[in-house]
């Protein structure tokens, strides 16, 4: 995985291209361009970290399409769309779609400078709270299913001597495995283990 | 011949049987004589008496009959003692005048020596055989006798005389021509006659009453004078006086005698002096009727003279001016009807829809009331019976109205009106059409209208008919030549006519009125020193003269200055005219002022190029998006590089350099993109003055594309460019042919946009072929339904919801303007194809764009 982060730049038109690269480059960032979106799916890999800025208007697939195909395939990059004809339907579809920001050519000044650094922010971010989660994800693995068991209870708000009639067991066997799960999970609290649960996600 | 001298014979033969009588009777006689005597003669005489008195009344009827003249005389004492009844007939005596009266023997014989001579040879001879000898009648005629006498006893006579008259006249004409007698005998049309020398009319042939309707008795009857014809009665006594002086004499003459039904016939009649010729002692005279032949010669003498009528009439017809013509036809109708004693001729013409007639010429003796009035636009159907006749074109006569056929009732009332007692009716037909009637009629008698008569009426019909074609025509072509005059005259162009050699010979109206000249001030002199020209153009115009004078058509634009001084624009022309041969033998120049029109056309074109702004102004309209994106791209760039290169020059330590200098090209470069397209969309925008240069048509076709590029782009569409090097030149409105490509492009863009399919193309392919260029845009879309292909050119027929209709029409107008044509098919592949045409310049040795 490259840690360094890289403006990915989509855009048929070859001068607006190398302007977005100038951009990124005055910024001390990396920058690749592409003169299309079919161009740059083939070389992106999952996982890269940085930002796409896009046109909308290409031969080929359209930087939208790009934008859903990305989102289908579960790669977080933020996305930039540009276009030279603006209309609002479109720039709502593509903030539904979760693309940060959504710019008018020409910008102004500034305004797509913003736009990548607030992006790879955003990237950072990202990844930064899948880095957590991901540990989360580690520490839980770390639990055997009794102690998994007892967690998911705890969770609900289930009290001790509940979890231990529920499942059977002695209400110091419950508190046992309690003790345990805090351990693994780094948690001191209820309120941290269920924040915990929730932010990896679905319980399986 | 041979029935005179059976005639002859057969009296003969009575004679000797009326002989043999006489003798029989004479020795009956003398045996009663031989017989008397005595007492017993007295016994016996009475017996013989009465045998006598039977004998007598026996023979009595016997002697009466007897055609000869029988008497018993007592030639002593001259006395008649009994006549038969043949004497009393033929003599005219009756028999108690000459029976018993002494001395009355012979009273009838014209000449006394004769008688003397008679008497004395019965006396001396007793008998007397064959004697020949006249008679004068009691009626004075004289007649010729044979003389048989035989005695009787007592000293009495029988004497018979036998009437030769007749014979003895017929052997006069024998003898004096027996040739002409026999042609006299032969022809029994020839009438004998003999006169005596007083023109006493003595004899006269049967055949008289089949000539003059008389028997020869009652011509005898008649005096000369009262049968002849007052007119020919001197000349007839004056040749009868020559031939009388002239024993032997012939003459011929030929006089006319009254018939008795008192018309008069013409005879020809031979004369011959025969007074001294032995037996006939006669003015003998044969005639033969000739009137008939005499009137068949007068036919046709009156048939010749008409007939030099006719031809008068027609030659004058036909030399005569077409406006004389009514009056010679007039004058041909009094000619013909007084030259046939007729009353009233006129001529009927149809109507040209042959449902009315119209008397349009007449004559009729003084007197009678013309028909001309009352017969005008007379309905044709009115006279049925006619009106079949005269479509028929059928000649017919009427010899009696009153005669005329019951469906000929109006047709009668008609003649009525007009006095008509008959009439015939000519039809005139010019090229086998009937286009009316000549009429002829008699008011005073009715006649008869033999066949030749009706034929020389038709000749008649025959020339009017071709003098009133000819008036018709003639009227036709005045009529015509008139109207070609008043054309020429009239005409709203400025022509003439000139020689070969550009002398003017005349000039319309128009054209005079036009440089404010008049005729004399024009014909006659030569076309280009005329107030038309001013001197600048006089060499010109002497050009295009000796051009047209060699058979060429010259055509140019001018200026002539008009009367008042405005100056005016012509497009002006030289016509030659060829003679049959072919040589040109005259001009016709023909200026036509296009000045109103020249200015319509640049009014027109200043309306069309204004209206092409317009639609050029829409289509930027529709295309501003894409403007946006076109500009905006450029702009977009330089503010990324701005914004790069600020960054970079904020920032600490040493800036790169090269990108720098690089970031700062590419601003250069993209303003100038952004540049180029606001100029690109200045020029189309631009004021629709038509401005033509030379230029290249595929830089044209380039400028084109980048112009859609975006919309291009928008709908995934590549375009494709098919050009051939070196570029073809073409003389067009730039900005205009532009719009035309850019209107093909958009709509081929715009149909595939609209549509599913996969593959978006348009390909515009430029083709030099002969003198033009065809440039072609397809696409990939899905064309036009067949029904579109000619509605699509139609003004504000549009597909498009927000499109005013109008860039087809105007891109066809734009190109129709250039010179080229626009047209649109579908290819095989149900691709929509539009084509448009330019006239290429010649291609230059450098290489085009």
């Amino acid at each position: 995985m490259a840690a360094e982060q890289t403006v990915y730049v989509v855009d048929d038109d070859e001068l607006s291209r190398g302007s977005v690269c100038a951009l990124a480059r005055s910024m001390g960032v990396r920058a690749e361009s592409f003169s299309s979106a079919e161009q740059f799916l083939r070389h992106y890999r999952k996982g890269q970290p940085g930002c796409l800025v896009t046109d909308v208007r290409m031969l080929g697939m359209s930087g939208l399409e790009l934008q859903q195909r990305l989102k289908d395939l579960d790669i977080p990059l933020p996305v930039i769309v540009m276009t030279a004809y603006a209309r609002i339907p479109m720039s709502v579809e593509a903030m539904k779609r979760g693309a940060v920001t959504f710019l008018e050519k020409p910008c102004e000044e500034n305004q797509l400078w913003e736009a990548i650094r607030d992006a790879l922010a955003q990237d950072a971010a990202t990844r930064a709270e899948f880095e957590r989660r991901d540990e989360y994800r580690r520490r839980l693995a770390a639990l055997t299913s009794a102690e998994r068991e007892v967690m998911d209870r705890v969770v609900k708000g289930e009290a001790n001597k509940v979890i231990a009639k529920r499942l059977g067991v002695s209400i110091r066997t419950v508190e046992a495995r309690r003790h345990e799960v805090f351990r693994k999970a780094q948690v001191n609290s209820v309120a941290e283990l269920v924040r915990l649960v929730m932010s990896t996600g679905p319980v399986k | 011949m041979s029935k005179l001298a059976e005639t002859r014979e057969q009296l003969l033969g009575q004679i000797e049987a009326l002989q043999a009588r006489l003798d029989e009777l004479s020795a009956d006689e003398t045996r009663r004589e031989d017989s008397r005597g005595g007492a017993a003669d007295m016994a016996q005489r009475r017996l013989a008496e009465a045998a006598l008195r039977e004998a007598e009344a026996r023979f009595r009827p016997a002697c009466d009959l007897n055609p000869a003249m029988m008497m018993i005389v007592d030639v002593e004492s001259r006395t008649i003692l009994d006549v038969n009844q043949a004497y009393q007939r033929r003599l005219g005596y009756a028999k108690q005048d000459v029976v018993g009266v002494p001395g009355k023997l012979g009273f009838a014989v014209a000449d006394a020596a004769a008688r003397h001579d008679v008497i004395r040879s019965i006396r001396e001879k007793g008998r007397l055989s064959g004697y020949e000898l006249t008679l004068v009648t009691s009626e004075n005629e004289e007649i010729v006798v044979l003389v048989f006498a035989e005695p009787m006893d007592q000293g009495l006579h029988v004497i018979s005389w036998v009437d030769i008259t007749e014979l003895k006249q017929v052997e006069a004409c024998l003898v004096a021509s027996e040739a002409r007698f026999r042609a006299l005998v032969e022809n029994s049309h020839d009438v004998i006659n003999m006169f005596n020398s007083d023109g006493q009319l003595l004899y006269t042939s049967p055949s008289i009453e089949r000539v003059l309707g008389f028997s020869p008795e009652e011509m005898k009857k008649l005096h000369p004078r009262e049968v002849m014809h007052p007119e020919d009665a001197e000349r007839g006594h004056q040749e009868f006086r020559s031939c009388l002086d002239k024993p032997g004499a012939v003459s011929h003459f030929t006089f006319r005698l009254r018939h008795k039904d008192g018309s008069y016939r013409t005879v020809e009649v031979t004369g011959t002096n025969l007074l001294d010729e032995p037996g006939i002692h006669a003015m003998v005279s044969i005639f033969h009727d000739i009137t008939e032949r005499k009137q068949a010669q007068e036919d046709l003498e009156q048939s010749l003279r008409f007939e030099a009528l006719l031809s008068r009439i027609s030659s004058t017809l036909i030399n005569l001016p077409a406006s004389e013509i009514d009056d010679a036809i007039n004058s041909g109708l009094r000619l013909i009807g007084e030259f046939m004693h007729l009353e009233r001729a006129g001529i009927l013409m149809l109507s040209d829809d042959r449902t009315r007639f119209s008397v349009t010429h007449e004559w009729c003796v003084p007197g009678l009331e013309p028909a001309m009035e009352k017969y005008q636009n007379f309905p044709l159907d009115s006279v049925p019976w006619a009106r079949d006749h005269w479509l028929r074109g059928e000649a017919f006569n009427v010899p009696r109205t009153s005669e005329l056929p019951e469906q000929a009732a109006a047709e009668l009332e008609i003649a009525k009106s007009l006095g008509t007692q008959s009439y015939i009716s000519i039809p005139i037909i010019v090229d086998g059409q009937v286009w009316g009637m000549v009429d002829f009629h008699t008011v005073r008698w009715e006649r008869e209208w033999p066949i030749d008569l009706v034929q020389q009426h038709k000749l008649v019909g025959e020339f009017f008919a071709n003098a009133l074609a000819r008036k018709r025509a003639e009227s036709q072509l005045r009529d015509s030549a008139t109207r070609l005059h008043a054309i020429f005259d009239h005409h709203f162009q400025l022509t003439g006519l000139m020689d070969c050699k550009g002398r003017l010979l005349a000039a319309n109206k128009t054209a005079l009125n036009f440089a404010g000249a008049d005729e004399s001030d024009v014909i006659g002199r030569y076309f280009w020193d005329t107030p038309w020209w001013d001197p600048q153009q006089q060499s010109t115009v002497r050009h295009a003269i000796q051009r047209a004078a060699h058979g060429e058509f010259v055509r140019f634009e001018c200026t002539h200055i008009r009367v008042d001084g405005e100056v005016r624009d012509f497009d002006f022309s030289l016509s030659p005219v060829r003679d049959v041969d072919g040589n040109v033998i005259y001009l016709v120049p023909e200026g036509r002022d296009i000045t109103d029109m020249k200015r319509a056309e640049e009014k027109l074109a200043d309306m069309e190029a204004r209206l092409a702004h317009v639609a050029r102004l829409s289509t930027m309209g529709e295309m501003t998006a894409g403007v946006a994106h076109e500009v905006s791209q450029p702009l977009h760039a330089i503010v990324n590089l701005a914004c790069a290169t600020g960054n970079v020059l904020e920032a600490e330590g040493e800036p790169d350099f090269d990108d720098l200098r690089e970031w700062n090209a590419a601003i250069a470069a993209s303003a100038q993109r952004a540049a180029d397209v606001v100029r690109r969309m200045r020029a189309f925008a631009r004021r629709g003055e038509s401005e033509r240069s030379i230029c290249f048509i595929n830089e044209v076709v380039r400028e084109s594309v980048q112009l859609v590029g975006f919309e291009a782009r928008r709908c995934g569409a590549s375009v494709g460019l098919e050009l051939p090097e070196p570029s073809p030149r073409v003389d067009v409105d730039r900005v205009q042919i532009q719009q035309v490509l850019v209107n093909l492009l958009r709509n081929a863009l715009e149909a595939m946009d609209e549509s599913e399919i996969e593959v978006r193309e348009v390909t515009i392919r430029v083709e030099l072929a002969a003198e033009r260029v065809e440039v072609s845009v397809v696409d990939t879309g899905p064309g036009l339904p067949a029904r579109d292909e000619l509605a699509v050119f139609e003004p504000f027929s549009t597909t498009k919801k927000d499109g005013l209709g109008l860039g087809l029409p105007i891109s066809s107008s734009i190109v129709e303007a250039h010179g080229g044509m626009l047209w649109t098919e579908s290819s095989a592949a149900g691709r929509a194809a539009f084509r448009f045409t330019l006239p290429a310049l010649p291609m230059e040795a450098t290489d085009g764009g």
